[in-house]
């Protein structure tokens, strides 16, 4: 029952399924990304699964699905918009492109390759803007959150990229050292997770109260056990490990997938937290 | 062009919740949802506590956060500055409640009922069938089309609110703001508002 009193609200509309879109659609995004790279197939398929979950994982959340296509009519201002826009760009690239071997072998692939790249690194970020241009939640009202989210999105992507291309392509796998993209991309996005939750407590009253709950408040496990740990300290263990002392082949493929999926949790359990964590400033002053 | 707005007089109001319910009289809104509510504030330490009652709606901001997340373009602005929301069009994303500062806005998850089948007694229609939209005050659009104030304007026990157009020196509400020293909620966030308050006399 909603309690009429003037203070703090709490976000209560963004929840899992929301977070789920923001994780697979980026992810996704973030694997096609690198099956243009590598022009792998099977990546490809495997990052147009995910987009297409992460898509259906909205469509549930949605109160009339039936409307949905008219979410490309506010183009001039509207971040979803958008990126209804971006995932019709990218699916219009990447699904032609992992479709035909003919095309893949002909001069029209860089034109493909090119469109696809710029639409998937639309899409791991559109979400990010989203949330950061909503004035009313202060916690999210960053332009930190873009480059969090794109990060995000890219490190779990490579951890899919590297399982992927192990199975399907491994001598292609065994001559790129994902795991040190795996450390310096880890790193930056510590530091701006760090930027941005250290920038917020002199914001506002509601950051302040955002900060406390994601923190020390009832996210407390969710953040650190799952963003943080599963997400951030797990996989960065894992690629300096790689990196610096090596795995024999039987445990790499004893250990990328476990990593991998504590990655993917961990990120969906980080977007959780930050969807979560989103309060609106009260309308009077205290 | 008219600009409609309202003035709150939070010196004024008393809490008796009479314009909440003249809103859900006239529109039908179903249990739970309030376009209009009255949220309360108290104030001091004992034995000088008081409370004191905040009227709060929609805005019908001049830049309204709402209309620019929709992604469907459900929600629109209207000549007068009313922002509307065309039921027909809304697909349920709830980007506009997050955009919202105000808490102005509901999502209908279901259709529920105070009495079996009707929204109710009076057999009010606006709002029926429609569910997984979002839904507001509307400034009682279709009361100002008859030349009538809104309903919560009209019930007001103690007049607290008075409702006109911005853009007309001469109306009651234009009068008034030139008078008092007024303030509009949230105004740092670059929406403005239509709604302004006249702030609660302080001893």
């Amino acid at each position: 029952m909603e309690e009429f009193i003037v203070g703090l609200r709490l976000n209560n509309r963004f929840n899992s399924l929301v977070a789920f879109n923001f994780t697979l659609e980026g992810t996704g995004a973030a694997v096609i990304l690198g099956a243009f790279f590598f022009n792998c197939v099977p990546c490809m398929t495997a990052g147009l699964i995910l987009v297409g979950l992460g898509a259906l994982a909205l469509l549930f959340d949605l109160g009339s699905p039936a409307n949905s296509w008219r979410s490309v009519f506010n183009l001039w201002e509207s971040w979803i918009s958008r990126g209804a826009l971006f995932l019709a760009g990218l699916l219009l690239f990447s699904l032609p492109y992992a479709g035909s071997a003919g095309l893949r072998d002909s001069a029209a692939a860089i034109i493909f390759k090119g469109g696809g790249i710029v639409f998937a690194i639309l899409i791991m970020s559109y979400t990010g803007f989203l949330l950061g241009t909503m004035k009313a939640i202060p916690f999210w009202n960053s332009r930190m959150l873009a480059p969090i989210f794109f990060i995000q999105s890219l490190v779990s992507g490579i951890f899919i990229l590297n399982f992927t291309l192990s199975i399907f392509s491994s001598e292609l796998a065994v001559n790129v050292n994902f795991q040190l993209a795996e450390i310096l991309l880890l790193t930056a996005g510590s530091a701006a997770i760090g930027i941005h939750l250290l920038g917020l407590p002199s914001k506002s009253p509601a950051a302040r109260e955002s900060v406390k709950r994601m923190l020390t408040g009832r996210l407390r496990l969710l953040f650190w056990g799952g963003g943080i740990g599963l997400g951030i300290i797990l996989p960065l263990l894992f690629a300096l490990i790689v990196q610096t002392e090596g795995l024999s082949k039987s445990e790499l493929s004893l250990w990328l997938p476990l990593v991998m999926t504590g990655r993917l949790a961990g990120d969906f359990l980080f977007r959780n937290v930050y969807l979560k964590s989103g309060i609106y400033e009260s309308i009077l002053d205290e | 062009m008219k600009r409609y707005g309202m003035l709150i007089d939070l010196r004024l109001c008393i809490g008796c919740n009479a314009c909440t319910m003249a809103c859900k009289a006239e529109h039908g809104t179903q249990p739970e949802v309030f376009w209009c509510k009255v949220l309360e504030k108290e104030e001091g330490t004992y034995p000088a506590v008081k409370r004191l009652f905040v009227p709060v709606l929609c805005n019908h901001c001049d830049d309204p956060p709402c209309e620019t997340v929709c992604p469907t373009e459900a929600t629109y602005k209207t000549e007068e500055g009313l922002v509307l929301i065309d039921y027909n069009k809304c697909m349920g994303c709830s980007a506009c409640i997050l955009a919202c500062p105000y808490d102005a806005r509901t999502f209908i998850e279901e259709e529920r009922f105070y009495f079996p089948d009707t929204p109710i007694p009076h057999g009010v229609d606006e709002l029926r069938g429609h569910k997984g939209i979002v839904q507001k005050c509307t400034f009682c659009s279709d009361r100002l089309k008859r030349g009538e104030e809104p309903a919560c304007v009209e019930v007001c026990p103690p007049s607290c609110r008075i409702f006109g157009d911005l853009n007309d020196p001469e109306s009651d509400i234009s009068k008034v703001l030139k008078e008092n020293s007024c303030f509009q909620m949230l105004d740092s966030l670059g929406t403005k508002p239509a709604t302004y308050y006249i702030q609660f006399c302080k001893k």
